[in-house]
């Protein structure tokens, strides 16, 4: 008589030790990573500057054959130049003279100066809203500094510093929190990161908010942090969704400002 | 054979120096054709060490680019046991 036997679950030994294999990759990357992370950027820092170099002197090269595309490019930058003024005006705050007063007052001064950076890596490079910036430990840059547009607005701190290089991490980190003030209400907010220079906010229906108001940092300067794109408020609901975005372009962010 | 170091070649370049919406997809794709491509794990953590933040929480660990190759891979390996290449 024939017999139909139920077939035997294959064995599992070989996945097992394909898993144990892995773990033991992951745990020897982990190590390896974990203390050649400054030495493997310091490595590439150059290597980024030249090809930062590189793409300036070929896109200058490109402009003297091509005088179509010359007067594109040069488009371009006079339409750069006019948002970077725009925001520059954005970013100055209405009441200027009183602030200065107020300053004053409370025995602090209006901030001039700082580190001034070219960007080595911006997004998209950067999967996270990462910036990597030419100056470092040896140039004064100090953990936790403030990393601001020439221009004025806030972008983002000092995460990690290296002898020539740092990472900063921005404000519009998915996950991130600061704090901020919705400058028409003068309303206290935490503006939350939710990456390639957006932020989400949750406020009180009530709450006045229009697109394009301002949001400011909390601290005594006041510094414009982001700009309301877009408001979602459903009828059943007590509160109201504020999407904000970062008044700068975070794909061509050329240079920045440190400050302690 | 010879695809897998420059797939590995490659994709090093390419998160050194293109936007990450070229080089994630193309870890993922050699993580997805090439044979238990634990490189793909290393090529996550670099993706970590040139452009990851301090890893202060369990979330920026669990969403790290080292830990999803990870579990990419992990994930690929009951898959792949029940594919079959010949009919």
């Amino acid at each position: 008589m024939k017999m139909n036997y139920l077939q035997k679950n294959r064995p599992n030994r070989g996945r097992r030790k394909l898993i144990l294999f892995l773990l033991g990759v992951f745990f020897i990357g982990f190590v390896i990573f974990y203390f050649l992370n400054g030495i493997i950027i310091s490595a590439i820092a150059p290597f980024w500057k030249t090809e930062n170099q590189l793409t300036k002197v070929l896109s200058d090269w490109k402009e003297i054959w091509r005088s179509k595309q010359a007067l594109v490019s040069e488009n371009a930058r006079f339409k750069e130049k006019i948002s970077s003024l725009e925001l520059e005006l954005n970013a100055r705050p209405e009441a200027y003279d009183g602030n200065d007063t107020l300053l004053s007052l409370l025995g602090r001064k209006a901030e001039d100066g700082g580190i001034t950076a070219a960007v080595l890596v911006r997004p998209p490079q950067t999967p996270y809203d990462m910036i990597i910036i030419d100056a470092g430990k040896d140039d004064g840059v100090l953990a936790d500094s403030q990393a601001l547009l020439p221009e004025g607005p806030a972008l983002g701190t000092v995460s990690e510093i290296f002898p020539s290089s740092a990472k900063i991490k921005l404000f519009s980190s998915a996950g991130e929190k600061v704090s901020a003030v919705l400058e028409r209400s003068g309303l206290s907010i935490m503006l939350e990161g939710a990456g390639g220079g957006n932020f989400r906010i949750v406020v009180p229906r009530e709450t006045p908010v229009e697109k394009g108001d301002r949001i400011l940092s909390a601290d005594i300067f006041s510094r414009l942090l982001a700009v309301v794109e877009d408001i979602k408020v459903e009828p059943t609901d007590s509160f109201k969704e504020i999407f904000a975005r970062s008044p700068a372009n975070l794909f061509n962010i050329r240079f920045i400002v440190i400050r302690p | 054979m010879k695809y897998r170091p420059l797939a590995t070649v490659f994709i090093i370049i390419a998160i050194i120096i293109f936007p990450y919406w070229i080089y994630i997809p193309a870890l993922i794709a050699a993580m997805a054709v090439l044979p238990l491509y634990w490189e793909g794990i290393f090529l996550g953590f670099l993706i970590d060490a040139l452009y990851g933040g301090k890893l202060n929480s369990a979330s920026s660990f669990f969403f790290s680019a080292s830990f999803l190759s990870l579990a990419g891979l992990l994930l690929l390996i009951p898959i792949r046991a029940r594919l079959r290449s010949h009919v």
